[in-house]
């Protein structure tokens, strides 16, 4: 049996000494320590999170700042709203859209810089992560511009090949596949990144092994390196998720939810519904289920990957 | 049969090559078109077949981008806002880190779990009831209702808690041996000590301050007032297909966030891969 030791991240060397607080009994300094945080947590998270659901049962009048209970009007509301099935079904397209592509594009670059002897693989990495830096209002003008009908760079590219101006994002079939190449651009460093430290930490002696025992180049990724990389996978994934479910800045300046709501994501229609039609308890109601749905698809992924993924040092039991 | 596989060897390895640089260049292309129209002049914006590369440069568009909105205030406030929270951010996760880390306290399990719960609710759920406190606070419209809202995060408490952790305990205890009080051991021996972990918690949080968008649009709306992203939105609005200014003005956006990119990659690098991921 080899015993491998994957590389341990080098700031991470003394991070094995076990290390327990000294003083046995309570020592008061600490709640001074952490009173400046606790109460901030309180102030902007834990008052808000309860304050939002009490919101969602009620009618709230931004003006005269007066509430009354609807109980759970909005609630009935946002299922009988066209619009809102839209907006989830918009968000889904977009995170099932983009995510996939994102990762997969990802996992296979990191593979290719993490060729031994490759040269330029940090000018490589540098150029997939400055996307994801940048990624806020002037990266979404400048795709816009991009995607622009007539004068846009990408059908000028397109009609290298003979292919018609395409109204990205002005025609509902094409919108949301403008913002996912868009999204994918800006996402794939972030996740090449992951994936390279993910795969520094697989054993060499592993593949080696395998390489010596005559197993192909697709065998030793697809049985060792892929299984291996399996939790920097799902974190990936799991990240990846969270942040396209909660889309917004891209949407809001390329295509505003348009045309006739094909981008409306939720994040968006909660924008519209709390700020620009100031419904605050319907918004509420909206932003309640965006967070249900969020845990919900944290918990699926993470009781998914007892099954699937392979933690270091772990035995196997399963028959 | 070496030489065959050495053939194929090469063959793989330009394939390689071939692949990133064309990843490479997809990566780098909206950079360029957002560079070249820049430099042109109004009908070479709207010219077909479309001119690749402008000749001569047409410089005036950064300057009527620069003039038309207040970029130069929309850098002063972004940051003002970004330095204010990351200094902010350092002295709460300083102290509620080194806290959880090295002292024992009643109610330590509940307090570390509600801190680690903060980071399971994202901003967007609470965006409602935050703008209603900041306007009983009577903020809205001011740089205060972004820096309060971000001085402590449960990510930044959780980074310095992690750090504290991992620095040995031998030297605090020859400092309590000297007589040194807990505070003293806390500012100078500690804190010194954490600086990495101070530097990429300020470095996210200024990241954060200058790309953030949703929660500025929500709470600003004087354009004195405005941080960069939201300013270049606004800017935008003046300027609806006019894309050389717009680019100009995307450009100017971008510069700072790129020099700091060059000169901090490799500790953005890391610190992302050290879990410092702020959604």
């Amino acid at each position: 049996m080899v015993h491998a030791e994957p590389q341990a991240p080098s700031r991470a060397a003394g991070a094995n000494r076990v290390v327990r607080p000294k003083a046995p009994r309570s020592q008061g300094g600490a709640y001074v320590l952490l009173l400046p945080a606790m109460v901030l947590f309180t102030v902007f998270t834990f008052i808000p999170i309860v304050w939002s659901i009490i919101l969602s049962f009620e009618n709230y009048n931004i003006f005269s700042n007066t509430a009354t209970y609807v109980g759970f009007h909005n609630y009935a509301a946002l299922l009988h709203s066209a619009t809102f099935y839209q907006s989830l079904a918009a968000t889904a397209y977009y995170t099932f859209g983009s995510v996939p592509i994102t990762v997969a594009l990802a996992l296979f670059l990191a593979v290719l810089l993490n060729r031994r002897g490759l040269v330029g693989a940090k000018v490589f990495q540098m150029i997939f992560f400055l996307p994801y830096i940048v990624s806020s209002v002037g990266a979404s003008l400048v795709w816009k511009w991009m995607f622009d009908t007539n004068f846009g760079i990408i059908n000028a590219f397109l009609g290298f090949f003979g292919i018609h101006p395409i109204a990205w994002l002005t025609q509902t079939s094409t919108a949301m596949p403008a913002l996912i190449i868009m999204t994918i651009w800006g996402g794939v460093g972030f996740a090449v990144v992951l994936f390279q430290a993910g795969l520094r930490a697989v054993p060499s002696e592993l593949t080696e092994a395998a390489a010596i025992d005559g197993a192909t180049g697709n065998q030793i990724f697809w049985r060792i390196t892929f299984p291996l990389l399996a939790p920097t996978t799902l974190f990936v994934l799991v990240i990846s998720i969270i942040n396209a479910a909660q889309v917004f800045t891209t949407v809001q300046v390329m295509t505003a939810g348009g045309p006739l709501n094909a981008t409306n994501v939720i994040v968006y229609y909660i924008y519209q519904e709390a700020f620009q039609f100031f419904n605050m308890g319907y918004g509420a109601a909206v932003a309640i289920v965006l967070f249900i749905i969020i845990l919900a698809l944290t918990a699926v992924m993470m009781l998914g990957s007892r099954r699937f993924v392979y933690y270091e040092g772990e035995t196997r039991d399963d028959h | 049969m070496i030489t065959e596989r050495r053939v194929r060897f090469h063959a793989t390895t330009v394939l390689v090559y071939l692949v990133l640089i064309v990843a490479a260049i997809a990566m780098l292309v909206p950079f360029l078109w957002m560079l070249g129209t820049a430099f042109k002049s109004s009908s070479q914006v709207d010219a077909i077949p479309i001119i690749w590369i402008p000749w001569p440069l047409h410089f005036g568009n950064f300057v009527s981008a620069w003039t038309s909105v207040p970029f130069g205030r929309f850098f002063v406030n972004t940051l003002f806002v970004s330095v204010v929270s990351s200094v902010g951010q350092i002295i709460t996760s300083i102290m509620a880190g080194y806290a959880f880390a090295r002292m024992r306290f009643r109610g330590k399990q509940v307090l570390f779990l509600l801190t680690l719960s903060t980071l399971m609710i994202p901003f967007q759920v609470i965006l409602i009831p935050t703008f209603l406190i900041i306007k009983y606070l009577g903020l809205v419209n001011s740089l205060w209702a972004l820096i309060l809202p971000n001085l402590a995060t449960g990510f930044g408490v959780f980074l310095l808690r992690q750090f504290f952790l991992q620095i040995p305990t031998e030297l605090e205890e020859a400092a309590t041996i000297d007589g040194a009080s807990r505070w003293r051991i806390m500012a100078q021996i500690m804190v010194p000590l954490a600086r990495p972990a101070v530097a990429t918690l300020a470095l996210f949080t200024f990241l954060w301050s200058w790309n953030s968008y949703l929660w500025p649009l929500i709470v600003l709306s004087s354009p004195t007032k405005m941080t960069i992203q939201v300013g270049l939105s606004y800017f935008q609005g003046a300027h609806i297909g006019e894309y050389n200014i717009i680019m100009a003005g995307s450009f100017i956006s971008l510069v700072p966030i790129i020099i700091l990119f060059f000169l901090t990659q490799r500790q953005l690098v890391e610190g992302i891969v050290a879990g410092a991921v702020k959604g």
